[in-house]
């Protein structure tokens, strides 16, 4: 533990739980991460009173693992996608494979495979990506 | 797919010293790595808790003269382990960080929560939880 993390135990945030995005059509939704990118629900909240459902998936239940929340809204449920949130990245072991296997299930590509055009960075850090 | 995980959010950035400075000062987060691309008129920097091998972590993306986004509906927010929600809403204050729900806590949950805003105005989601939270 450094000397400011002990001087403001507790005061400073630790790390990523999730990353929060609504959605339109839960069961949709639900089935795409579960069944075409191979995650699996790790827990389900209703809230009805609130009218609305959060769904956590991930690759894992460990306490540490980084997960996706879906909110539907039970009512009004159209959104804006706007310009500013990007993208959510996964890892995968090869991602040729991913990608025909992706593209088997009708999955849009929007960026074939390959190495990233720009060069590798200071940290040598070399990586091949796709768009779906 | 065999083995996959989560390694990043992106989210575009209208000033970057600005929001390194919010997601290291105030968030405390390091600079991981950066990459900056004049060519094309961007710059990428990631920012986490720690080491990507092994935790997600945040990309900011910088587009060369773009200050602003439109932060539409669908995207939420990130969420963000603490220890202690209070103290770190406290602390996030004094930094000069935004505030805007809580600290609160969740009964049907059993967590406190709180929500701050970023640079930008995204939220983030500060959660509090015991230990023995999940099983």
């Amino acid at each position: 533990m450094t000397e400011v993390s002990k001087i403001f135990k507790g005061a400073i945030p630790y790390r990523m739980l999730y990353t929060m995005i609504r959605v339109t059509d839960l069961g949709r939704s639900v089935a795409f991460y579960r069944d075409v990118l191979g995650m699996r629900e790790v827990r389900r909240e209703t809230f009805s009173e609130g009218r609305f459902t959060l769904v956590f998936m991930g690759y894992s239940n460990k306490p540490d693992e980084m997960l996706i929340e879906l909110t539907c809204n039970w009512g009004d449920n159209s959104y804006e996608h706007g310009t500013g949130y990007g993208h959510l990245a996964l890892e995968v072991e090869d991602i040729f494979v991913a990608c025909d296997r992706l593209g088997g299930m009708g999955v849009k590509i929007i960026r074939e495979p390959g190495s990233m055009t720009w060069p590798v960075d200071e940290t040598g850090h070399r990586e091949n990506i796709a768009f779906i | 797919m065999k083995k996959a995980r989560l390694l990043h959010t992106m989210l575009r950035v209208g000033n970057l010293q600005h929001s390194i400075d919010f997601y290291c000062g105030v968030m405390g987060m390091r600079v991981l790595r950066t990459l900056d691309q004049p060519k094309d008129k961007f710059s990428l920097t990631f920012l986490g808790y720690g080491d990507e091998s092994k935790t997600c972590v945040l990309e900011l993306t910088y587009n060369y003269g773009v200050d602003n986004y439109e932060l539409g509906t669908a995207y939420g927010h990130v969420a963000i382990g603490v220890e202690d929600c209070e103290k770190v809403c406290t602390e996030i204050t004094a930094r000069g960080g935004e505030v805007t729900y809580g600290p609160a806590f969740m009964d049907g949950l059993n967590e406190m929560i709180a929500f701050v805003k970023d640079p930008d105005g995204y939220q983030i989601e500060l959660v509090e939880r015991p230990k023995d939270w999940l099983p």
